[in-house]
């Protein structure tokens, strides 16, 4: 049945990473007793190879990932590879590096694999808890479906209004277009209703004010105010009708920002994955030329 | 008795009616080719256009006046027009035949317009599709009105009325509704008619007052409205309606009412048909003459949908009429076949030969033996040669026309079937991949027929239904039995068995029933489920080929401690229990076998008692079609990071079409359904597909071959919404390229997904899904999926 | 600032009527845009989210445009311009108009509703995918590999490889410069290259050549002569082999055995004459230490001392001939021994002495550990009648102006050492008769002397005397030339020094047994295993090869004096190793 990317046949490919690990940890403490630990030694060269061979395959998986015709085994077994023998790939560098790092091109190469690993690992972790959430807040409406639902909560508010009194209807119109779902990139991590809506005074004296209007909330109070204040029956009804639109938009609204939160925690990894993997790959090429260009 | 007008009237003008027409005009024959719409060939007229019409069977070579070759459907109906217009065909368009009465040696044709033609024979050449039911009220033939709509996009800013509830009329109107203002009738006060998916647009769209709805309306009549000069011409429909009565001013009326079928009009004339089905076809002579002397029936209606056939038989019958005897196009076709058979050489006499052996085919119509043997090949074997294996799906039926095949079936004795008999009965009913291994006796000469080709038949002709039923029922019963039974028994017991046939949804028996029988399932799948506090809790899933709830029936409970409902359409054997205990108490290894069933399934009812949710995972999976599935993709959603990779990997092998989509379907429990082919036991797509391009492969894939004429009957019929009609580019050749020649237009055809058959890391989409949240499952993997899920949980 | 926005509303109910809206603002800043959080908000694509605000300067009001987008006012695109009534701003088709501005300050403004297309809606028109938002992984990803690649490749090979930039780039801190290639800082002995690179690191991509080392350090010595052609088997040596430079801890020599148990492992595949045993680890097979004997030979005069090897562990034990008869255990005798200040006990540190660094012992010199005790008295009475020692000669002249001067003296004060003088007579020149006697009587007298130090009490006690037959007088006698072992292993280094924490006698343990100067006292290897072990002892003090042994000999020649190339290879009939 399913199988994550972390457990396929199960754990083969951490095994192998593990084993490889342990080899290259062995042979480290071996060879300490003989020399001093240094990238430049038999075994230091030997590691080294080892760690760019690994780090170039782990870079082809961006390559496996858009070859669609490949029979090179299941994209999630690359996948479980490219986890495991990346923390492995950290590893073998470490022992490599002979613990020694200064102020230069070989530890900012060293620097950078730490970021790709770490900021791996965090998406290891965002892919296995996110899309729980995100299905679990969803539940089993798609996200278009909530966006229908918003816009027409908005539509059916406006014809409503267009019943109401002119500021009622004021009201709603600024409070919808001054709604804002997603944003830019922190405020779609942020995941916060920056809604906003212009506090034009009913009635009593006053200054128009623009305040916010988290969660429809500042809107739903005005429009509670309206129905207290109004008098006839109908005008009463409309802004009760009013109020209930409003609400099961904020609900949805709600759902729309966790979900837009959601999937943008899901994703903002790889921004930084990506990237750092590349930097470090120039410099991992630097590294080596820079090692041999003053041998 | 009044003066002939023709000798021949020939109604339709369709290839069969053209070709007939055609040819008597050949032969100088008087006739007279009767067209109710207002151009030839209505059906094809109403192909989407440049759509590339083929020319099947290929093998059967064309006879008939009229050219014709697979191409666009404009270039065939411009040649077709041509070939009117050479031959003086005296063609009547928009004359719509009403009544056809007999009188002694001549028929009367009553037309709409009121005048009589009489002719001495009358050949149909009607297609299927029949003509779309009218308003039948006063003005329904204004100008406004049409029964069509060919492009959507042809109207703009007009208000549109559409009259009817169908399928039809709501994509025609959530069309139009783009761009124009439409307005649908609705007899009723639902839409009871339309496919589930269609209904809820239509709904949402009413309340949406994008689409304005007439509920419970009755149109009245139709006028002329008053428009100023330069308006577009308009018309006023009047309705009564609940609130009253109504008019509604409008640019266009589509009505969308359906058709009446042809069989209805054909009938009262005398003639009989074969079976009460839809799809039944009227019994004819070997030269298509019905059981009313006189009155012939071609093409379609007769039962043959090909454009080619029908040509063939317009030029035959129209020979057969002008005395000259004609012997059938397929003749050659029918002698290359059978000179591999041992008897005889010349056609007819084999075929005799065949219908009298063969047990299958005693006292079918000639006809239709001869167009199951065209479609079958015949297969000379050497002994023990494999003819199928066992788990294998088969889409065709073999009839031993000499020597023997042996069946083997683990753990049953080896099963001899000898001359005359057929197998493949089993897989023919429950479209189950084959339960034995069929080996070639000592020189065994086999006919192959599709299995379509036999449903058809089967279809026409009850007594051939019957007869495959009955093999069917003791094949079942030889299977189920252990060999030490013997055959004096199982016959008992066939005859005390039924096949029952249920709709999805339907209970078998339910909790608190006697249990008198014992249920087999031989296609689709059963659920069984306990009905705890108002709620029918799912505890066990009975695929096809198990007995149902084996626990209840062999613990010796007097009534049924479970319900039995269907989830999809099945079928089961039902033998008398009394009868089933008495004769096999003393079976010790039938009963060891029930055991063994019954152990599995107690178990199957405690485990998912102590789970529910498990059950409604079930419930779930099996009113989404999975329990018809052979091959499913279902998505875990607690896995699935949304990166769409199966899609796009899914596109790029195919063509760039992606078959299915991710986002689209059902989910429950995390578990999500995308809109992907289940690949079912039974088709729905292969219903109706006019140039039979959708097969069942022996691995259980449903796959459409190139024969397709993007018709998209299929994409109507599947209830999945898996199949799409796509434009899929014809990649130009190299010299084209080279000379930088246009590429040819993308031909529409259907598309759906195929397995990636071939593709040698397995299916694209679970191939290129990172995570592993993409998986295909069979329906017999449901139980054990949603027991691990919750397991897992 | 007070404005007063009247905004023209479509009415639902009735078309085309006009409505306006009418809103109150107290702000020092109305701001105008798409955004959300716009006073006046205008959705509409064309505008930025905020595009222009409108403040009060000078009491009047000014627009000025915020993003570089310009505003329209009167037709005329501008960015900033002060506003008078009856001014029209257009924004996206929509016309604000300033109908008045008061004394006051209150400004009435009024908005108009879209002219032409407008686009109209607002939610979802924010992005709502990282991507839509703008986060590209392609575009930062080149930024940083171009970015890496110049800081860190560029940059430093132009430090490298253009000379006229080279001291600045170096010099500068903040600038890269091919210091980011250091893998590790310099051996504080090298502090003084500095950051020149190049003065190590000749061609690009070439190892560090010897020559390298040896602008600095010449006349570096060889591990084997120079002669031998053993040297061939150090043809593909190279200094940066065992001395590793920029790596942590800043340690230069490789003091990991791997290197020597390399050869000396399995000496005899590559030299299958050799002498030398295998060795492979101190604590196990490590050879008896062959110590390095000095053998007089001939004798008398021309007596030369040979250096021979021999195991100490092999019997006979070897003997040690110096000519000195010495007896340890006389001299440390626990009851003491006799000195002129009375009886004394002695140690080892009495008579040896650490050299100046510690490390070696001093040689031991008679004037300086035994002569206080061993005064050369021919007189037990007179502690003046010392002889020096050394040389024969000396001590002859010495006795005999002791005994002329006697003499002298006994003729003046009378005292009758002669025979009887005659009466009267006062003589004051001795006659030729009487010097003759006196000479006679001195020599006498000394020769007596001698013979008493040479063969009877002094010199006999420590050297050996041979008489010379057919001498006579002062040539009669010969004292068999001393030679002091200086260092017992020539080819290992051994430092007291580090081993004042323990006695004397732990190693030298025979000490005090020794009652003959032939025994050699030098500890056997056992006794040092019972401290140091092997390269990778644990229980013990771990000691590799270079604790004890040195690769560059003295003696040996001048490391880098021939070419690999030159050198002929190592034939069997010339391997004698090197002895």
């Amino acid at each position: 049945m399913h199988q994550s990317f972390l457990n396929i046949a199960r754990y083969r490919y951490a095994l192998y990473a593990g084993l490889l690990g342990a080899a290259c940890v062995a042979s480290y403490i071996v060879d300490c007793a003989y020399e001093r630990p240094n990238g430049g030694t038999v075994l230091g060269f030997t590691l080294g190879g080892i760690a760019a061979a690994l780090l170039l395959f782990l870079m082809t998986y961006g390559i496996r990932r858009r070859s669609f015709r490949g029979r090179a085994g299941g994209t999630k077994r690359w996948l479980s590879m490219h986890v495991y023998f990346g923390v492995c790939a950290l590893l073998v560098a470490t022992l490599h590096s002979g613990l020694q790092f200064g102020y230069n091109v070989h530890t900012l190469c060293f620097g950078l694999l730490c970021l790709v690993v770490l900021s791996g690992c965090w998406g290891v972790y965002a892919y296995l808890r996110y899309p729980t959430l995100m299905a679990r807040e969803r539940g089993a409406v798609a996200r278009e479906d909530l966006m229908a639902r918003l816009v027409e909560a908005d539509r059916e508010a406006l014809a409503f209004a267009a019943k109401s009194v002119p500021e009622v209807r004021d009201l709603i119109a600024d409070a919808i277009l001054r709604t804002r779902l997603g944003g830019g990139v922190w405020a779609q991590l942020r995941g916060r209703d920056d809604s906003k809506l212009l506090l034009v005074p009913v009635r009593e004296p006053g200054y128009t004010r623009l305040v916010s209007n988290r969660g429809q909330q500042t809107l739903i109070a005005q429009l509670a105010k309206h129905q207290a204040t109004s008098q006839d029956g109908d005008a009463q009804h409309v802004v009760h009708q009013l109020l209930q639109i409003s609400s099961e938009k904020a609900i949805v609204l709600q759902r729309l920002q966790r979900d837009i939160q959601l999937q943008g925690l899901l994703q903002f990894w790889l921004y930084l994955h990506v990237p750092l993997s590349f930097g470090m790959l120039a410099a991992l090429v630097v590294h080596i030329f820079s090692v041999f260009y003053y041998w | 008795m009044n003066q002939i007008d023709f000798d021949v009237a020939i109604l339709g003008a369709g290839p069969g009616g053209l070709s007939a027409a055609a040819r008597a005009a050949q032969r100088g024959l008087s006739h007279v080719l009767l067209e109710a719409a207002e151009q030839h060939a209505n059906t094809i007229q109403q192909y989407q256009r440049r759509k590339h019409v083929m020319a099947e069977p290929s093998m059967l070579p064309l006879r008939s006046d009229i050219a014709f070759e697979a191409g666009r459907r404009e270039d065939i109906l411009a040649n077709w027009q041509n070939s009117i217009a050479r031959s003086n065909i005296n063609v009547r368009y928009c004359a719509e035949v009403v009544k056809i009465t007999r009188s002694a040696d001549a028929f009367s044709i009553e037309l709409k317009s009121g005048s009589v033609v009489c002719v001495r024979r009358v050949i149909l050449a009607l297609g299927i599709q029949g003509n779309p039911r009218r308003l039948g009220v006063p003005g329904d033939d204004h100008g406004c009105i049409q029964t069509t709509l060919d492009c959507a996009d042809d109207y703009d800013r007009e208000t549109i009325m559409i009259v009817g509830a169908g399928d039809s009329a709501i994509e025609n109107a959530m069309a139009l509704s783009r761009r124009n203002q439409v307005i649908i009738v609705n007899r009723g006060d639902g839409f009871p008619r339309a496919k589930d998916a269609n209904a809820l647009r239509i709904r949402k769209a009413i309340e949406s007052k994008t689409v304005q709805c007439e509920y419970g309306a009755i149109v009245m009549r139709v006028e002329d409205a008053p428009t100023q000069p330069g308006e577009r011409a308009a018309c006023r429909v009047v309705m009564k309606t609940p609130a009253g009565d109504v008019a509604h001013m409008c640019h266009r009326v589509i009505t969308r009412l359906g058709a009446v079928a042809p069989r209805r009009f054909i009938e009262p004339i005398g003639v009989t048909y074969v079976g009460t089905g839809a799809d039944a076809l009227p019994e004819l002579s070997p030269r298509y003459e019905t059981s009313v002397p006189g009155l012939y029936i071609i093409g379609a209606l007769a039962g043959y949908p090909l454009i080619k056939q029908a040509l063939n038989q317009g030029y035959e019958v129209i020979e057969h009429l002008s005395g000259h005897a004609v012997e059938p196009a397929d003749n050659a076709i029918l002698a290359s076949k059978l000179d591999a058979v041992p008897f005889g050489h010349d056609v007819d006499a084999t075929l005799e030969l065949i219908q009298e052996r063969v047990r299958m085919f005693h006292g079918i119509n000639p006809l239709s033996l001869r167009e199951q043997v065209m479609a079958s090949t015949v297969r000379v074997l050497e002994a023990g040669n494999e003819i199928y294996l066992r788990g294998e799906y088969m889409d065709s039926v073999f009839n031993v026309l000499q020597g023997e095949v042996y069946l083997y079936v683990p753990d049953t004795s080896r099963m001899t079937i000898s001359a005359g008999q057929f197998i493949g009965a089993v897989s023919l009913v429950s479209g189950r991949p084959s339960e034995a291994t069929a080996i070639a006796g000592p020189d065994c000469v086999l006919l192959e027929t599709p299995q379509r080709m036999l449903k058809k038949l089967m279809r026409s002709e009850l007594a051939v239904r019957k007869f495959v039923d009955r093999v069917y029922i003791l094949r079942c019963l030889k299977y189920l039995l252990t060999k030490n039974t013997k055959a004096e028994t199982i016959h008992k017991l066939a005859r005390s068995a039924r096949i029952q046939r249920l709709d999805a949804g339907q209970v078998l028996f339910s909790e608190g029933d006697p249990v008198d029988r014992i249920y087999l399932v031989r296609r689709g799948s059963v659920t069984l489920s306990r009905r705890a506090e108002h709620t029918e809790t799912p505890i066990a899933y009975c695929a096809a080929g198990s007995i149902v709830d084996s626990v209840g029936e062999t613990s010796g409970q007097s009534c049924r401690a479970v319900t039995a409902r269907t989830t999809v359409a099945t079928e089961a054997v039902s033998l008398d229990h009394a009868t089933f205990v008495r004769e096999l108490r003393d079976d010790a290894e039938l009963m060891k076998q029930l055991q063994a069933q019954r152990a599995e399934q107690l178990e199957q009812y405690a485990h998912m008692q102590a789970r529910p949710d498990a059950g409604g995972i079930i419930s779930f999976l099996m009113s989404h079609g999975v329990g018809e599935a052979t091959n499913v993709l279902v998505i875990d959603e607690t896995l699935c990071i949304g990166c769409d990779q199966c899609e796009t990997a899914c596109a790029s092998t195919h063509q760039g079409v992606s078959r299915l989509d991710r986002r689209a379907g059902p989910s429950y429990q995390f578990l999500h359904l995308p809109t992907s082919c289940r690949h079912c036991e039974h088709p729905h797509c292969m219903n109706d597909c006019p140039a039979d391009a959708i097969h069942k492969l022996p691995n259980g894939e449903v796959s459409i071959d190139d024969t397709c004429i993007g018709c998209g009957n299929c994409e109507e019929n599947c209830p999945y919404g898996v199949i799409q009609m796509a434009d899929l580019p014809v990649s130009a050749g190299f010299i084209d390229r080279l000379l930088r020649r246009p590429a040819p237009e993308p031909v529409k055809t259907a598309v759906k997904c195929d397995m990636c058959v071939g593709k040698k890391s397995g299916p694209a989409c679970v191939d290129a899904c990172p995570t592993g949240a993409a998986i295909r499952i069979h329906a017999n993997d449901v139980v054990n999926l949603a027991a691990k899920r919750v397991a897992s949980r | 600032m007070r404005v007063v926005l009247r905004r023209r509303v479509r009415d639902p109910r009735a078309a085309g009527l006009t409505r306006y809206q009418q809103t109150v603002f107290n702000v020092t800043r109305l701001s105008i845009g798409r955004g959300a959080e716009q006073l006046i908000q205008i959705p509409d694509a064309r505008l930025a989210p905020a595009h222009a605000c409108i403040e009060q300067r000078a009491g009047k009001p000014w627009l000025r445009a915020l993003a570089d987008q310009p505003v329209i006012v009167n037709g005329v695109t501008k960015y900033k311009a002060a506003l008078r009534r009856g001014d029209v701003l257009t924004l996206a088709g929509r016309h604000l108009t300033v109908e008045d501005v008061r004394a006051d300050g209150v400004m009435v403004l009024r908005l108009g509703l879209p002219t032409g297309d407008a686009s109209g809606e607002s939610v979802g028109s924010d992005p709502q995918t990282l991507k839509e938002a703008g986060l590209r992984a392609a575009r930062s990803s080149w930024a940083l590999v171009l970015g890496v690649l110049v800081l860190t490749l560029l940059a430093p090979l132009l430090a490298s490889l253009h000379t006229p930039l080279q001291p600045q780039l170096r010099a500068a801190a903040l600038l890269p410069s091919d210091a980011l290639w250091l893998p590790g800082p310099l051996h504080k002995a090298h502090q003084s290259i500095g950051g020149d690179c190049n003065a190590c690191h000749g061609a690009p991509f070439e190892r560090v050549t010897d020559q390298a080392c040896s602008n600095c350090h010449p006349g570096i010595q060889h591990h084997v002569p120079m002669a031998s052609p053993a040297r061939a088997l150090f043809a593909r040596m190279h200094c940066a082999d065992c001395h590793v430079e920029h790596s942590k801890p800043n340690q230069l020599v490789d003091t990991g055995s791997q290197s020597c148990i390399g050869c000396h492992g399995n000496l005899r595949k590559l030299d299958p004459a050799t002498a030398l045993q295998n060795v492979s680890d101190f604590g196990s097979d490590h050879p008896g230490f062959s110590l390095a004997m000095l053998e007089p030979e001939g004798g008398g005069a021309d007596i030369v001392w040979q250096t021979r090897f021999a195991q100490s562990e092999f019997r006979p034990r070897p003997e040690e001939h110096s000519n000195l008869k010495f007896s340890h255990q006389v001299h440390m005798e626990k009851r003491g021994i006799k000195s002129p200040t009375g009886d004394q006990v002695l140690q080892c540190g009495d008579c040896h002495r650490a050299d100046a660094g510690g490390r070696y012992m001093a040689p031991i010199r008679m004037e300086v550990q035994c002569a206080r005790c061993h005064q050369l008295l021919f007189d037990e009475n007179d502690p003046a009648s010392a002889v020096p020692h050394g040389a024969l000669g000396p001590m002859f002249t010495a006795l005999q102006e002791h005994f002329s001067r006697m003499f002298l003296q006994s003729r003046t004060l009378g005292t009758g050492l002669t025979d009887r003088r005659r009466p009267g007579g006062e003589q004051t020149v001795m006659t030729h008769d009487e010097q003759r006697r006196a000479l006679e009587w001195t020599t006498r007298q000394s020769l007596q002397a001698a013979r008493e130090l040479l063969e009877k009490r002094v010199c006999v006690e420590c050297h050996t005397v041979t008489h010379l037959a057919g001498r006579s007088a002062f040539d009669q006698w010969r004292v068999e030339p001393v030679k002091l072992n200086s260092s017992w292993m020539p080819r290992a280094q051994f430092n007291h020094a580090a081993h004042r924490s323990s006695t004397c006698i732990t190693c030298h343990q025979q000490a005090e047994q020794s009652r003959s100067s032939t025994d050699v006292l030098m500890p056997d290897i056992k006794v040092c295993r019972d401290c140091h072990g092997g390269g990778q002892d644990s229980g013990r003090l771990a000691s590799g090869c270079t604790m004890c042994h040195r690769l560059h000999l003295p003696g040996r020649g001048d490391y880098l004096a021939v070419p690999a190339e030159h050198i002929a290879p190592l034939s069997i009939a010339s391997a004698s190793g090197e002895r």
